[in-house]
Parts: C-alpha cells; structure tokens; sequence
C-alpha cells in the first residue's frame, strides 16, 4: 500500500509528464475504439446489404450449385429441384423464422437497342420474396413485378448504361436447361436504386411463371430456398445446425458469410490493420512510457539512493515504477476510452454518408448508403487492459536500471 | 381400238422421256429429301483441312469497323490470326468444344466460357459460340424439307431443321434456304426454343472453286436482337485440302 501511494504521489508531482503520456495512450485508444467502430460498421453495413438483396441469412441448393458458382461458373439451371413440401414446412419450423422465398437464377444478356450487356437474373415470387429481400422498398420508378407480368426489374446503373425508362423494351437472351438459346422479352417495369452496387448494375428481376416457360425447366423447378431469419447471429447457428441436417443429402446450406467470402476476406484484412495500427500507436506510446520511467528515474537517482538506503529492495523500487507507469496507463486508457466513448457514441448515432467517398461500383463491394459506428464492449474492455499491460511491460527494464543504481553512488550522484 | 391405245402408249411414252430429258436436274434435285440436300450442302461447306484469308466489315451505328485475318482450318479445330493493324496478333484457337484467345499486348492466354461465349466475336455479330460451331450441320439438326423458293434470284430449297438430341447446340431451331443448284446455304435463320430469330445470315455471294466446289464468298450476319447490328464476312482467299503443318493448331502455337 505503501508503495502504491508512494507511486500515486510520484505521479501528482509530474502531472504534466503524466498528462502528456497519458494523452499519448489515449490517442491510441482512441484511434483503435474509432478503427474497430468503423470496421464494425462498414462490415454490418456490407453484410446488411448482402442480405437484403442478394443472399439472405440462409440459402440452400444443390452442392454442385454452388460449386459451380465457386468456380466463376454461371448459374448451372441443371441443378433446378423441386422442393419436397415436407422440407419447406420443416424449414419454417426453425427457431427465429421469419420468411421463406424461392428463386431461379440464371445469367443473360440484356439487350435493349444496339446494346448488350451480361447479368443476373433472379426469378422471383413476388409476395415471398417481398418477405425475403427489400428491392421493393428501393424502388425509384414504375412497380414492381407480380406474377403473370412480362416486365423486369431492373436497377438504375442498367438502366442509365442502356438508357432506359419505365416502358422501354428490353430483351434476355439465354441458355435454357438443354442448352439452346431462349429469349424473355417484354417492358421495363421498374428501377430500383438499391445500396448494392452489384444489383443495380447486372441484376434483372423478372416473374418466376414467365421465365420457368422459357428456361425448359419443370414448373415448379428452383435453383436455391432463401431463408430470412430473426437476426445475423441466430442465422450462424442455425446455419451450422442445417448444414448438418442436409450433410448426407445433395443439398448444401449456407450463410450470408459463407455467400460473401470476398466480403469476410476484407473483414480479417481490416482487422488486421486496425490491429497494425494500434501495434504502432502503442510502440509511440511504449517509448514514451520508457522515457517517462528513464527521465523519473534521472530526476530522482539521489531519491532512490535514499529509499535503498533507508532499507528498500531493488524489486520494491522497481514495483513503484511500475505502478508509476500503470497510473499513466490506466489514466491514458480512461481518458481514451471516455474520449473515444463521445466520438463514438456522435459516429453510431449520426453516421455519414459514403456517397461521394469512393465509387461502390467501382470497388464492386455492397459497401453504399451512410456508414453508422458501432458499440463493442469487448473492444473497450480490450484496449483499456491492453494499454495497461504494454504500459507496464515497457516500465519494467527502465525501472530495473533505475533501482540497481549504487545508495553511496546515488546520493552522491552530483 | 388396240392400234389406236397402242398409239397413244407411244405418244405418252414419248413426251415422258421428253420431260425428262428436258428437266432432268430439276427433277432429280426435287426428288432429293431433306438428309440428302443436307448431305450435298456439308460436302461443300464443311472443310476437313483449309487455309483461309477473310474480312469481317463490322456496321455498328454508321461507323464501320474492318477486321482482317486468316485462318487455318482441320474439321473441328481452327486457328485465326488477325492482322489489321489494330488487333494484329490476336489469335482465336478452337479445340473442339474449346476455345482460347490470345492477347499480344499482354502476352496472355485466355479461355472463353460462360457469358462470354454469348458476346459478339471481337465486337461483331458472331457470337464465340457461333464461331464454335463447325460440324456438320447434318449431325447437329433433323431437317425437314418445307418447299422450293426463290432467293436472290435463285431457286432454293427452304429446310427446317430441330437440334437433335444430345447435340450441344446453341440454336433450337434453324430455317435455311439451300441453292437448288450449287447446294450452298444462301440464308440461314437462327431461332430460340420460343421461336425467336435471333440471328439470320443472308448469303451475298457465292464462289465456285477449282474442284467445281461451291463456297460462300460474302455472308451478312445479323443479330435480330440488337437494333442496327450487321456484320459482313467477305472470304478474300480460300485453300481447301490445305497442307497444315502439325503443331499449327496447338495451344503451344496460339502462345
């Protein structure tokens, strides 16, 4: 105890030294609570728009389905099924459910005019599918399509690249499931301007009952079972259970995360910066607190002589050095945590807007719309241990130098 | 009465002969079905081995973009090579159902598949997929004989053909309009599985070659999906039976 008051007055007496290192530290903390927030953020903000508009929380088709679309392949309609209703029932069973919607999806070119130009296109049921994504909540003109209808939905950067209007016609040209070319051909219907890059620009929405004629597929016929569920992380747990469930089938059940490997690939690089940068704000910080100890123990080597002489041991020395440069720590990391607590607590509840920063189309990244931050305890808990630790660490070294200084040699120092 | 009727047998007989000597192609081309037209067609445009020196015109939007190149040709497989100056070195191999492209600039290798194979061959209105397809149109469709029109001038024969099963083929249906005479495709229509033309090939121009063999010298491709889209293949040399050294038609050739 007697140690730790010793330190505490040792820090009031420098509070300048003090409060500049403290503010180093608290730079870092800062830096990282912001970096993590936005990495946060920026994840949520790309995985929320994977999910309302391209993969929802589940998907399920045939495992070479999928293997073909890992290979950059296109949307193999040989892989269509029809679902056993057994299935379906079960499937809107499961914990957290909330919809369930099923699609075709096959690649097209898209001709209007002289033009053409490679897309997607998803084969929709409109109610449930309504009930899966938000297209419908993103629409800029005309309507949206319902059954019977020959129109498509397309998103805005088609129809500026074609320049096309509610009205206009269009033509898909495709392979059908035995391989010929077949033709959808009708009216623009609507145009959707939705935060996915990738949807407004290659993908076309068009009516399941009109594009199943045309794609050589049995009525019934779908390519993936689009599940939306409660929330992201019930969505992870329920995909692990379904993956297990349909281990011994043809079918393979996947995530939003599993479906956006790109996505979680930019998520561990961003973290890993993130983690680089705090690394280098902290070595700045590390020095610091290694020149505070260094300079304390200068200013006081005659101080130390006297404590040494008067009885105290090397280790009890070093311990009040120590705890010298954890009081920095501790009080770099609160006023960190508290700083960085008000610019975070600003960042998630007003966000900013992306436009205008980067071109998602060009970056090919669901990352549009305005950026909120986001709150993690356990990134607060972590940085506020974490600075704490390097602080003591870097103090120990220094502190030892600073106590196997000679009491005879230290008093008389001058 | 049995003079008279012996009479009338002659005279019968007579004029029959002479119709047939009068018409004899006529008739005996009438007579051909669908598979035997088809037959006499693919002999003429189906090359075994070839070397061949063409220009494709390209119409896009008033302008006109002219593309030169030559190609060497065995059965299924060809290598092209154009040579205006703008895509000089760029080469197309075809490897049965394969095909590569080779980019000078970037000294790179490319395969062509999935939604490229539906784009227009270096911007024109064959598509990659188009330019896949070089069997023999016999082994690739059912025809069926529809009638005799005329065409450019010409009597034609006017075939409807269905993909036969287990054919990879692009197009469901074909309609094509074959020279009574030369027995050369003088326009071949293009259909989805809904029936929709997608393309048509108007043949312009026909040549007839040393062996008495019949050719296609200038074709007119147009895509009836795209709204003024045309492109002109002009056929400036052609060798049949040409010599190809081995190797020439090889991946390690098109590098």
């Amino acid at each position: 105890m007697f140690l730790f008051k010793l330190a505490l007055k040792n820090l009031k007496r420098r509070k300048k030294r003090t409060f500049i290192m403290a503010l180093i530290l608290a730079t870092a903390v800062i830096s990282f609570l912001l970096l993590d927030s936005l990495m946060i953020g920026m994840m949520d903000l790309s995985f929320g728009n994977v999910i309302d508009f391209e993969t929802p929380h589940i998907e399920i088709a045939q495992k070479e389905f999928f293997a073909e679309i890992d290979d950059d392949e296109e949307p193999p309609l040989e892989q269509a099924f029809i679902p056993e209703q057994s299935k379906l029932a079960e499937l809107r069973e499961i914990e957290g459910f909330r919809a369930l919607t099923s699609v075709i999806d096959f690649s097209a070119t898209f001709i209007a005019g002289r033009y053409d130009f490679p897309v997607l296109v998803r084969a929709i049921d409109e109610e449930s599918f309504k009930a899966v994504f938000k297209h419908h909540e993103h629409l800029e003109k005309g309507e949206f399509i319902s059954a019977g209808d020959s129109g498509v939905v397309i998103g805005k950067d088609l129809a500026e690249f074609f320049n096309l209007d509610i009205g206009d016609y269009y033509t898909l040209r495709f392979r059908d499931k035995d391989n010929y070319y077949s033709t959808l051909e009708g009216e623009i219907k609507g145009i959707i301007s939705t935060p996915h890059p990738e949807v407004n620009q290659r993908t076309v929405l068009a009516a399941r009952d009109q594009a199943v004629g045309r794609l050589a597929v049995a009525e019934n016929s779908i390519t993936q079972l689009m599940l939306r569920l409660e929330n992201r992380d019930q969505a992870l747990n329920k995909a692990d259970l379904l993956a297990a469930d349909f281990a011994e089938t043809d079918f393979e059940v996947r995530s939003y995360r599993d479906a956006s490997e790109m996505l979680v690939a930019i998520e561990a690089w961003g973290y890993l910066e993130t983690y680089f940068i705090l690394a280098l704000i902290l070595l700045v910080g590390a020095i610091g607190i290694v020149n505070a100890v260094v300079l304390s123990a200068l200013e006081r080597v005659e101080e130390i002589g006297m404590m040494k002489a008067m009885g105290l041991k090397e280790k009890e020395i070093v311990k009040v050095f120590v705890i010298e440069a954890g009081g920095i720590g501790v009080v770099g990391a609160l006023l960190g945590s508290f700083l960085g607590g008000i610019l975070n607590f600003f960042f998630v509840k007003y966000g900013f807007s992306l436009e205008g920063l980067w071109n998602p189309e060009a970056l090919g990244l669901p990352l549009s719309g305005r950026l909120y931050g986001s709150w993690s305890l356990s990134s607060f808990s972590f940085i506020f241990i974490f600075v704490i630790i390097i602080t003591v660490i870097a103090s120990i070294i220094p502190a030892y130098w600073a106590a196997r200084k000679d009491p005879a040699d230290a008093i008389h120092h001058k | 009465m049995f003079k008279n009727l012996n009479v009338y047998l002659l005279i019968a007989l007579f004029l029959s002969f002479a119709l047939l000597l009068c018409f004899p192609l006529h008739i005996a081309a009438e007579e051909l079905s669908a598979e035997e037209i088809m037959q006499r067609v693919d002999e003429n445009e189906y090359i075994e081995s070839g070397r061949m020196e063409a220009q494709m015109i390209i119409e896009d939007r008033g302008r006109e973009i002219v593309k030169e190149m030559f190609s060497f040709i065995e059965g299924h497989n060809s290598l092209s090579e154009f040579t205006n100056p703008r895509d000089r070195g760029t080469r197309y191999l075809k490897l049965d159902d394969d095909l590569w492209m080779y980019f000078p600039d970037a000294e790179d290798l490319v395969r062509i598949s999935g939604h490229m194979m539906r784009e227009g061959m270096m911007g024109s209105d064959f598509s990659y997929e188009d330019a896949l397809e070089s069997q023999r149109l016999s082994e690739l469709y059912d025809f069926e004989l529809e009638g005799i029109e005329e065409i450019n001038s010409r009597e034609a024969f006017v075939l409807s053909g269905l993909a036969l099963e287990d054919e990879d083929v692009s197009y469901y249906e074909r309609k094509i309009w074959v020279d009574k005479e030369r027995f050369v495709i003088l326009r071949d229509e293009y259909y989805s599985t809904g029936g929709r033309m997608i393309k048509e090939l108007d043949v312009k121009e026909l040549k007839e070659f040393e062996s008495g063999r019949w050719f296609p010298v200038r074709a007119v491709m147009n895509d009836k999906l795209k709204a003024e889209s045309q492109t002109t293949l002009k056929v400036l040399e052609l060798e049949f039976d040409y010599d190809i050294p081995e190797g020439k038609i090889s991946l390690e050739e098109l590098q």
